[in-house]
């Protein structure tokens, strides 16, 4: 492990050349760089096998990374008094059946250095605020999954960590849970805490999540808030009565403002993938603009050629769909195949 | 911070023990032991058993004080029966899977992430094991001074030394048993190579005992069988200088010099001194060949952990040498009573030399040697459980 860094007050996590290769060479991160800004709800997401609970082991010092530089809290990763002051919840944890709720909290509780008052103190309160309170004297071993992650989420707030990782947390938890569970995300942003969520549930990251990653086969494929990762696909589509002649497509795109293909071939040059300025799809023209006053110029000319204009409506896509496309070879067109190492592929990923 | 951590590991060890039940088990069957030796005692007849009394020929207050009796049970069934076997292997069963769920996955991830190292984690755990079977052995001990105390009016501190060299004798086991745990992260898989192992060591020491009685018995008989022809040598030149004396004409036999006869005349004359010195040969080629396998089996039980010898070690606390002699007396006259003269001289020096000889080994070849080992497994397993990704 190599890393020294001086204590950045904005980042709760800087990474860089993170990279793990378990037995058999199979490599699970290849250089993963990420910084989570203090304060936030940072979501990273990724197919099974993309390495993200590997990421997130590396930073809970659970998994010796092969290399890593970095910082958590200011502090290198890896250094273990960091984590007096993080909170951690593992997918697929699993509590010792013997304890009760409260023994579970106050056990944990006690391993993170939490005095004996304190602890009792804030079992109670992180019982109530998960919803467990009348489960406190119950065994573990007679919970539901749901009851477990509820659990689980309180243990990782037993020592009042200042970042908050969170492995899969709604994973098996009903809807009223997921949504309990999405509050206590945002009760936890509000007070300033910082929150690392790695999630399936994309519908779910979308909501709470100021940024979010997407990982794919051991490298980060884009990261950014979503409007940022979304700007290259927004659109505008309109949609007509009738059908236009193709050929009116390249009148269409040359009253489009220049800066429209300029930023298209920006992204190309980055390597980004993007798609044409205007394309028509049977009675659709989908305009690759987020700008309204991109727009006009191509309303005013469809007016002038007699078309009659059904609607016009903004498109963005959806964190599913940024997934989607993260998670599909686009020499194939088909989901890359879940697993950890891939012989091709970008290195590290945008800030 | 340290405090409250290991606190915390110790209060959820026994948490879980208690969970298992075993714990309590085995304190009840330690009780019942101890009220067993409550009932037990020794008097002029024989062995009492309450209000009975068995009478068992050498084994009463004649041969064997009361202390000595107490003392011996203790040592040897309280102990060598016990505390070494049956506890120890409920000991085994109920701690087996301390390392094994503790990392088990989902568990350990929960305890990693905390501000605590590996190594203290690890070794802590290790810890929780090992009291247990102090608390055991403490229960048991502390329950056995009093009972002796109270039935033969001895307050025997030495008792007390049962604690250690009981801990001492499970950590040899226990240590392997969490080596496995944490490579196989199986309680079965755990207990089964510690079984092997602890009865490889059976094996081992049952090798040991088995080359050094039958060697030892060799030298005895050879030394022995050396001695007799020595005597008959002389016996038979007395016998045929008599003889030859006799055969001179009356006047001359009390001023003829008889010329000593050559050992072939003294062999010639007793058959019994040639059979006598083929069997000394024969024993001590036996003792030469059983040398250097005595040799290899002390060598390899050099590095593993002496099980035998450290029960045996209270023994050479609770009971002195001059105890251990009268002791063998005694045995030594029971023998006489079933046995020839001669093959009873023999056999009780023997076994006499060959107690001796283990009693001879040194504390730290005993204890030394064994604890190298257990530190060992200890430091491979601490250091596996801080290099491995989980």
């Amino acid at each position: 492990m190599v890393a020294t860094s001086k204590p950045d007050s904005d980042n709760a996590i800087d990474i860089r050349d993170a990279a793990k290769t378990y037995k058999g060479k199979v490599q699970a991160l290849r250089g993963i760089e990420m910084r989570v800004h203090r304060g936030e709800v940072f979501g990273l997401l990724g197919p099974n096998g993309a390495g993200k609970s590997t990421l997130v082991k590396i930073l809970m010092t659970v998994i010796r990374p092969t290399r890593v530089e970095g910082t958590v809290l200011g502090r290198r990763v890896g250094e273990k008094s960091t984590l007096a002051n993080v909170g951690y919840l593992p997918e697929h944890h699993k509590f010792p059946d013997y304890l009760t709720g409260g023994q579970a909290l106050d056990y944990y509780g006690a391993l993170a250095g939490v005095p004996r008052a304190a602890r009792q103190k804030r079992s109670a309160e992180l019982l109530e605020l998960v919803g467990m309170t009348d489960w406190r004297k119950k065994k573990v071993g007679g919970y539901s999954k749901g009851m477990r992650q509820r659990l689980g989420i309180a243990q990782a707030l037993m020592n009042d960590p200042d970042l908050v990782l969170l492995d899969e947390p709604t994973d098996g938890v009903d809807p009223v849970g997921r949504r309990d569970i999405r509050n206590v995300l945002t009760e936890l942003k509000s007070r300033g805490k910082t929150v690392f969520v790695n999630s399936h549930l994309l519908s779910e990251l979308e909501m709470v999540c100021d940024r979010v990653a997407i990982l794919v086969q051991g490298v980060v494929a884009s990261q950014g808030t979503i409007d940022e990762l979304t700007t290259q696909d927004r659109r505008y589509d309109i949609e007509l009565t009738d059908a236009i002649p193709p050929d009116a497509v390249a009148r269409l795109r040359a009253v489009l403002p220049a800066d429209v293909e300029d930023r298209l071939a920006e992204a190309k040059h980055k390597g980004l993938p993007a798609p044409e300025a205007i394309v028509l799809e049977g009675r659709t023209l989908r305009v690759a603009t987020s700008q309204a006053d991109d727009v006009q110029a191509v309303l005013r000319e469809l007016l002038q050629r007699g078309a009659v204009i059904a609607s016009v409506r903004p498109v963005r896509p959806s964190l599913e769909d940024l997934f989607m496309r993260a998670v599909t070879d686009p020499a194939t067109g088909e989901a890359f195949k879940p697993g950890a190492s891939r012989e091709t592929g970008k290195k590290g990923g945008a800030q | 911070m340290i405090l409250t951590q290991t606190t915390a590991i110790f209060l959820d060890a026994y948490r879980e023990l208690n969970a298992k039940k075993l714990f309590w088990i085995t304190m009840l069957l330690s009780g019942l032991v101890v009220a067993f030796f409550a009932l037990l005692g020794i008097n002029e007849r024989g062995v009492s058993i309450a209000t009975y009394t068995m009478e068992i020929p050498g084994v009463n207050t004649s041969f064997v004080s009361q202390e000595g009796f107490y003392k011996t049970l203790f040592s040897s069934f309280g102990v060598g029966i016990w505390l070494t076997w049956i506890a120890t292997i409920l000991g085994l069963v109920s701690t087996a899977p301390l390392i094994p769920d503790f990392v088990a996955s989902g568990s350990v991830e929960l305890t990693l992430s905390k501000p605590i190292s590996r190594a203290r984690i690890f070794l802590t755990k290790l810890l929780t094991g090992l009291l247990f079977m102090a608390l055991q052995v403490s229960v048991f001990t502390g329950a056995s001074f009093l009972v002796i105390g109270l039935r033969a009016g001895v307050w025997e501190l030495g008792l007390f030394w049962a604690i250690p060299i009981v801990v001492a004798f499970f950590s040899y086991l226990y240590c392997v048993c969490a080596l496995v745990g944490l490579l196989t992260r199986s309680t079965i898989a755990a207990l089964l190579v510690t079984i092997l192992f602890w009865f490889f060591l059976f094996l081992l020491n049952a090798g040991d005992g088995a080359l050094l009685a039958i060697k030892t018995q060799a030298e005895v008989e050879a030394e022995r069988g050396s001695a007799r022809v020595e005597r008959m040598v002389q016996g038979t030149s007395r016998e045929l200088v008599a003889l030859r004396r006799s055969q001179l004409p009356e006047d001359e036999r009390e001023t003829a010099e008889i010329p000593e006869p050559t050992l072939e005349e003294i062999e010639a004359g007793n058959l019994r001194i040639t059979q006598t010195r083929e069997e000394v040969a024969r024993n001590e080629r036996l003792a030469r060949s059983l040398a250097p396998w005595h040799r290899g089996v002390l060598i390899a039980k050099t590095a593993l952990p002496k099980t035998s010898e450290t029960t045996e070690f209270l023994n050479r606390v609770l009971i002195s040498q001059a105890e251990l002699d009268q002791a063998m007396d005694n045995q030594a006259k029971a023998i006489q009573e079933r046995m020839s003269e001669r093959d009873t001289g023999a056999e009780a020096e023997a076994q006499r030399r060959t107690q001796q000889a283990v009693r001879d080994r040194s504390t730290f070849w005993v204890l030394g040697t064994s604890l190298t080992f257990v530190f060992v497994v200890t430091a491979f397993a601490t250091w596996r459980f801080t290099r491995r990704d989980f």
